[in-house]
């Protein structure tokens, strides 16, 4: 009889000290996957410009805000660029399509995307095959000047071209 | 089966009223944690008065590098950052901390309800080597007893974890669902010239770089799981979709055709993923589930940026179809199209609650460009900001706080604020450009 009661306290001790104790839940940590540092600014292996060709040959054009319309002053640019691709007949050209920073990123993707394409529209118009003419849109991704200022916007907001190569 | 246990002993009969006694009093126990102390859904709730003390050293190794004090200032911060809290200055504490300890028959709780003290954080430490094994305590003070505790096992260095996580627990104890310190933020940095994505914690520390494409990416997007990001990316000269494994940093690039594509966004539950691709200069939005890829927009205008319904029934996305870029929703079968926005001449970047409730987007006003947030059926505008130049919000997942971009003060880096606007602060460090912030979801390991 004594042993059973004993038994019995030690069962109630348990229980007791299960329910004092069970607010302190215990965990254990994982530790996190090794962080990586933030290297220090190292030059762009720029895969982009690795694969086409700058050329003065081709003028820029530029755009209004939130517009990809052909502006009267971009038409006689266009007009000079349409020469010089009738006289290189064998080259392939790329338009890029870009934007000033205002704006979402992916809007202006879009938007730069529409700019590019009727840039091609006009240069097919006059005469230019549309099979030697791709786009890309750079959105407000690549601004020509880095300024946050009208002057800086106007620049940004362009069609520019590239030589495939 | 039940007869095995019919009651026999007086001794047992006994055990067993104990045994309910104990059931009774833990069930009220839990209740007390459980009970909702702040109701942060009604239109004005009090600030809970809080007193967070310094951890204590409670082994004999020495805290060599004042983690006590650092993980103190964790979860003192993750307190402000929420706007539940008023936090106590330490300079009021009466209480002498050589003399009182953690637990809750050394605290005098009458010195904490002197200055004013609703809850009562205490925390101790002990080092072993690289190890450390952390017991936290929240207190009521009013009722003088414990409201939660926790002890943690792990290396020194994940001292800011062991805070997040009991800081989770403090805001779970208040408002009946936990906090959001364990999440993180993806972001665009060109801190090394391409854009690249980072993921950093949800306060702007621990910040690691996902990519290394030496190219362009943009609009990373979480998978609910957690477990991948979604982006597009320029490679050979067109955007492509992509999706990052975080664990083991492997890119799989998504079945698509060469052209725009771009916006990526995934459905709740994982299975889809809704995006923008543009072959001919008419970006559309599309679904793609498995190999199947479906257009659910066909305009000549431009439709892009998805974002789901927490429900999954409907998508809202930007269109210029009406002339200006503004915020429509559709059901996430295309139809049904309806705007909501009519305010302004350039409205973008929508994101739905995770409660549902709210679309947040970023707007041109006066021309700078500002975050607003709106109910799904267009009433009740709210514009949250009103310095410098805010963009591409992202809700936290318990859709209380919203991240964005924002130029101001010289740079460009993340701000957090409340889904109200209050508490804007900026998580990026100081001179690092970064753009296209996304919540994490919650995750569990």
């Amino acid at each position: 009889m004594m042993i059973r009661k004993g038994l019995f306290l030690s069962a109630v001790v348990v229980v007791m000290s299960i329910f004092l104790f069970s607010s302190c839940a215990e965990k254990e940590v994982k530790p996190e996957a090794k962080p990586e540092a933030v290297a220090p600014k190292e030059k762009m292996k720029d895969e982009l410009l690795a694969k086409v060709e700058e050329t003065p040959k081709l003028q820029d054009i530029h755009f209004d805000f939130d517009k990809y319309n052909i502006r009267e002053d971009a038409k006689a640019t266009l007009m000079k660029n349409a020469e010089w691709l009738k006289k290189n007949p064998g080259v392939k050209i790329q338009v890029e399509g870009h934007c000033d920073e205002r704006g979402a990123n992916d809007y202006n993707l879009a938007l730069g995307d529409k700019r590019a394409k009727s840039t091609r529209d006009y240069l097919s118009s006059l005469g230019i095959d549309g099979g030697r003419i791709s786009t890309i849109s750079f959105g407000e991704e690549r601004p020509q000047d880095p300024g946050h200022n009208e002057a800086a916007w106007a620049k940004n907001r362009r069609a520019h071209f590239v030589i495939l190569k | 089966m039940i007869r095995k246990f019919r009651v026999q002993s007086l001794e047992f009969r006994v055990l067993v009223f104990i045994l309910s006694l104990f059931t009774i009093y833990y069930s009220l126990f839990t209740e007390v944690q459980a009970k909702i102390y702040i109701d942060i859904n009604a239109p004005s709730f009090r600030r809970i008065p809080i007193a967070v003390t310094e951890f204590k050293n409670l082994g004999t190794a020495p805290d060599r590098e004042g983690h006590s004090q650092k993980m103190t200032e964790v979860i003192k911060n993750n307190l402000n950052f929420t706007g539940f809290f008023e936090l106590l200055n330490p300079a009021s504490f009466i209480e002498d901390p050589n003399r009182a300890g953690i637990a809750e028959e050394s605290i005098d709780f009458k010195d904490w309800a002197a200055i004013g003290a609703e809850a009562l954080i205490k925390g101790g430490i002990i080092f072993d080597g690289q190890r450390i094994t952390v017991e936290a305590r929240l207190f009521d003070v009013f009722q003088g007893r414990m409201i939660t505790g926790k002890r943690y096992t792990g290396d020194v260095k994940d001292f800011r974890k062991i805070a997040h996580n009991f800081s989770n627990e403090i805001v779970k104890s208040f408002t009946g669902e936990e906090g959001i310190f364990e999440t993180s933020i993806a972001l665009i940095s060109n801190s090394i010239g391409a854009k690249e994505i980072y993921v950093m914690d949800y306060d702007g520390y621990n910040i690691r770089r996902m990519t290394n494409s030496g190219s362009l990416n943009l609009s990373p997007n979480w998978s609910p799981d957690g477990s991948k990001i979604a982006f597009s990316s320029v490679r050979g000269r067109s955007w492509w979709l992509y999706t990052i494994d975080l664990k083991t940093k492997e890119e799989k690039r998504l079945t698509l055709q060469r052209g725009l594509n771009i916006s990526p966004s995934f459905s709740p539950n994982g299975d889809k993923l809704a995006f923008a691709y543009s072959k001919e200069g008419n970006s559309d939005i599309y679904i793609m589930e498995g190999n199947n890829m479906r257009r659910i927009t066909n305009h000549v205008a431009i439709d892009i940026s998805p974002s789901w319904s927490p429900d999954g029934k409907n998508i809202a996305f930007v269109s210029d179809r009406g002339g200006s870029p503004q915020i429509y929703i559709m059901d996430s079968n295309g139809e049904g199209v309806r705007r909501i926005t009519f305010e302004g001449n350039y409205n973008v970047s929508p994101s739905w609650s995770p409660r549902g409730d709210r679309i947040v987007f970023a707007s041109r006003r006066g021309g700078k460009f500002e975050i607003c947030t709106i109910n799904p059926d267009g009433s009740d505008l709210q514009q949250l900001t009103y310095e410098g130049n805010n963009e591409n919000p992202s809700w936290s997942p318990d859709g209380r706080y919203i991240v964005f971009s924002s130029r101001r003060d010289g740079g460009t880096g993340i701000y957090s604020m409340r889904a109200n606007g209050e508490n804007q602060r900026l998580i990026t460090s100081k001179g690092v450009t970064a753009i296209n912030p996304a919540w994490s979801p919650r995750t569990r390991e």
